[in-house]
């Protein structure tokens, strides 16, 4: 269908990329100050490109930090937010669905972020491109951008739908969503995996991290679509909370009973035995020959997710406030205990005995940050679209051919 | 005195019930009774003849009585699937089905205590778990552990349907701090009782096989599969024999229990098999054995596969709509029941000591009197659950009640027929 010569769907995008880049004053300052943080994380990266990975904390003996880290929570967080809409497609929670959209926004953008992670971590990035098919197969590509493509065709069409007010036909997304489910625990495996095949560190050589990632996933994935419920049902009047709040909270919960019963599994595990000194564990832990820079990392990841623990099963978690402290905790406490819990010890002591520290660098945390702040972007803009769309103030109703099809969007924010 | 008095005939009336049934009762209870003894008599051979009678050796010194064990305890620990939808999230379809898991679970350790006690070469020695008499060695080792977690559970169990049933007798309302502390204690225990069987396992560090974190989340996960599964066929056979009536709904809530295990324990088995494989180091020889066979000796191979391929299908059916149907959903649980005893029992206990330290691959087949002992055993089992479930049906369904006692006492003499079956006469007649 065209108006004016123009196809409908060009004048979707043109509408959405509209949408995106007006708001009100809150709308601009939060933008720009993203936008800042993330020109900051790009300067950082250029300084690195220039100097190597010299800039960065890494060293021969610990060669993953930070970037790592996130990259590794990231894929959870995607992987976590596709997973939630197995209940919602298979047990037809229809009055849900627009939480299907909101799962696959958050993992596109993790997916994004995830990539820039990876490519910040490689000391030559153009060699980037040897992991192509042609060069070499690379069963990690592959799941990734197609796991990128996948969510990014499920949202869209979806959008789309809403936007020309047509119901969305099963046929053409429900297959996806299947396919993107199983794709989600397949992507979370394999980096699961990453570090499981790596035979010499036994600190990750064990089968059990692969369903601790899954149940941490399913932790933060939740509390952080929760946050992100809370703040849009705060600065536009879109409140999805009363449907979808007790079903993510319940998830969270489950999922954080499952991970503590893990975590006890592997202390337990690494500790009863008697054979060899669980060293890696000791260094995380306790420390190891008077180095002992993880333990505040790993004695506040513990707390903060015990405090989540705690409110989530106490009748206490009905409280809106209480659940956003809840979620904080969780994310924040999941994201030290991979990063710093799992990444950095698996490599100390190495393999002759050193003990090596590894503290990110100041040009390492503005990349950091920079792609934090580029990921909020991302997904500020894309829920800046779709919440007028799922609203139905954006709709090809009020794209009246006298404006070329381009109608001038309204204010939604209150 | 009358506490104790009124609590004697409640006993009374239970055990007079249990001797009580239909010819077909008499029928699969005669059966079970001679295959016990029958396994009481291999017992007595394996007493006189010691473990020599059986297929263990000094390299393989676990065999079917661990294996079964195992199984056991995780089905003894799944009651709790009945139990968490019942307390905690106030499932309606299964309230009045919760007892049947209870009974379950307790039929299933008196199973567990059975096969540990054969599995000793000298069971007197046993008595040296005895603090006083000997030293139980508690914090230490992992079989003083087991031992209390199994006896309290039993306990627990054994604590909160006996109430539960007397007040239904007395027809009185369970006063709830008398119960529920129990109940909410007993879930955290079922667990612990089969994350504790699993750390018998793990905590062997020179087993490589054994000594992995994800041991336990598998047991737990596998568990929740076959205990489930088997308490939607007794559920279905209680249904058929008496006149208890079960609804379509509960045995649909428990196939989505059972659908979800099944999943999450697909999943580990893959991490597993991944962990074991995919770094191809010496710690994968147990591994390679179970799946593949060493240098030719391949006894595993075959049992393995086939627990594999019954898991297969058990999944299979279960993700698919059609176990809505009963008649699927039984041959998922049957095959999911078979499968995972298989892959607890010969895939996990033996292959962790094959090949030994030494590199000795040392076969292990039970023998004839072992297999008899074992069957013997399940047979007994089935014997425990179904006295406990016929002694249960008729309190549950109030025809064994306060009131009809004295009416029993008075016309008891020799009488065979109870007043609950006579309830049943009458209500069999009124439906014609």
């Amino acid at each position: 269908m065209a108006r004016n010569g123009i196809p409908a769907w060009l004048v979707f995008a043109g509408r959405c990329l509209r949408a995106g880049a007006t708001g009100d004053w809150r709308y601009y300052a939060w933008i720009g100050a993203l936008g800042a943080v993330t020109i900051l994380g790009l300067n950082a990266y250029a300084n690195q490109a220039v100097a190597g990975l010299a800039t960065t904390g890494l060293q021969d003996q610990v060669p993953w930090g930070i970037y790592i880290a996130n990259f590794t929570f990231l894929l959870g967080i995607a992987g976590a937010a596709v997973i939630l809409v197995i209940p919602v497609s298979m047990y037809i929670k229809r009055n849900l669905q627009d939480l299907v959209i909101f799962c696959a926004l958050l993992a596109v953008t993790a997916i994004v972020m995830a990539l820039a992670f990876v490519v910040v971590d490689l000391g030559r990035p153009d060699r980037f491109a040897h992991i192509f098919p042609g060069w070499v197969p690379s069963l990690r590509v592959i799941v990734l951008a197609g796991y990128l493509l996948l969510n990014l065709h499920i949202v869209v069409y979806l959008l789309y739908c809403h936007y020309r007010n047509r119901r969305p036909s099963a046929a053409f997304y429900i297959p996806f969503v299947l396919i993107a489910v199983v794709w989600a625990i397949t992507l979370h495996t394999a980096t699961a995996f990453l570090f499981l095949g790596l035979g010499e560190t036994i600190f990750w050589n064990q089968a059990i991290i692969g369903p601790r990632f899954i149940t941490a996933a399913f932790v933060a994935g939740p509390a952080l679509l929760l946050l992100a419920l809370q703040v849009t049902q705060w600065v536009a009047s879109y409140d999805l909370r009363e449907r979808a709040l007790p079903f993510l909270r319940m998830i969270m919960l489950v999922a954080m009973v499952f991970s503590v019963f893990l975590l006890l599994n592997e202390v337990l595990r690494n500790y009863f035995r008697s054979t060899g000194q669980p060293f890696e564990i000791d260094y995380l832990y306790f420390g190891l020959n008077g180095f002992r820079p993880l333990i505040p990392w790993i004695v506040t990841a513990v707390g903060l997710n015990l405090i989540a623990l705690i409110i989530l099963v106490l009748p206490a978690h009905r409280s809106r406030a209480l659940i956003n402290v809840a979620c904080i905790c969780a994310v924040v406490g999941i994201w030290i205990e991979k990063a710093m819990g799992l990444v950095v010890p698996g490599f100390i002591p190495t393999p002759l005995g050193e003990i090596m520290v590894y503290t990110p660098t100041w040009n390492e945390a503005f990349i950091w940050f920079g792609i934090w702040a580029f990921g909020l972007l991302i997904f500020t803009f894309s829920l800046r679209v779709t919440i007028p769309i799922l609203q139905g103030t954006l709709s090809i109703a009020d794209s009246t051919p006298g404006e070329a099809g381009i109608a001038a969007p309204r204010p939604h924010f209150t | 005195m009358t506490v104790v008095r009124n609590y004697l005939l409640f006993l009374r009336r239970c055990l007079r019930v249990a001797f009580a049934g239909d010819w077909r009762y008499y029928a699969w209870m005669g059966v079970l009774t001679a295959i016990t003894l029958a396994g009481l008599h291999a017992y007595a051979e394996q007493l006189a003849g010691g473990l020599a009678t059986t297929g263990m050796t000094d390299q393989v010194s676990w065999g079917i009585y661990i294996a079964n064990f195992t199984f056991l305890v995780g089905v003894a620990a799944a009651a709790v699937m009945l139990v968490i939808p019942v307390y905690i999230y106030r499932n309606r379809h299964l309230s009045d089905l919760v007892v049947f898991g209870e009974l379950l679970a307790v039929a299933a350790i008196l199973m567990c205590l059975a096969f540990v006690t054969v599995d000793l070469g000298r069971p007197d020695r046993a008595a040296y778990m005895v603090p006083g008499f000997g030293k139980l060695n508690f914090p230490g080792s992992m079989l003083a552990w087991d031992v209390v977690v199994l006896a309290g559970y039993l306990l627990l169990n054994a604590h909160i349907i006996g109430y539960l049933l007397y007040c239904r007798y007395q027809n009185w309302t369970p006063r709830r701090w008398f119960y529920i502390p129990f109940v909410f204690v007993a879930i955290v225990w079922a667990i612990s009782i089969h994350t504790v069987t699993a750390f018998l396992f793990v905590g062997l560090g020179g087993r490589d096989f054994w000594s992995q974190a994800i041991v336990g989340p598998r047991f737990i996960a596998s568990a929740f599969v076959a205990g489930p599964a088997l308490i939607i066929l007794a559920l279905q056979v209680i249904r058929r024999v008496s006149t208890y009536v079960v609804p379509d709904e509960a045995l649909l809530t428990l196939r989505s229990i059972v659908q979800v295990a099944m999943l999450i324990n697909a999943f580990l088995l893959i991490n597993e098999v991944f962990k074991k494989f995919y770094t191809d180091t010496a710690h994968g020889a147990s591994a390679e054995y179970l799946y593949f066979g060493i240098n030719g000796h391949d006894a595993l191979v075959p049992w393995i596969w086939t627990a594999i391929a019954l898991n297969i299908v058990a999944l299979a059916i279960l993700v698919l709509p059609v176990s809505k149907s009963l008649r699927y959903l039984n041959t998922a649980c049957a095959c999911a029941i078979v499968g995972i005893w298989i892959e607890k029992g010969m895939g996990l206990v033996v292959p962790g000591f094959v090949p030994t330290p030494l590199g000795e691959v040392v076969e292990y087949m039970p023998t004839w009197n072992e297999t008899l002992i074992s069957f013997a055993i399940w047979a007994f089992g089935l014997l425990a659950f179904t006295v406990l479930l016929r002694i249960s049906i008729p309190i549950l369904q109030g025809s064994i009640n306060k009131e009809n006692e004295r009416a029993e006492i008075r016309g008891s003499g020799r009488s065979v027929r109870t007043p609950e079956t006579r309830a049943l006469h009458v209500q069999t007649e009124e439906e014609k």
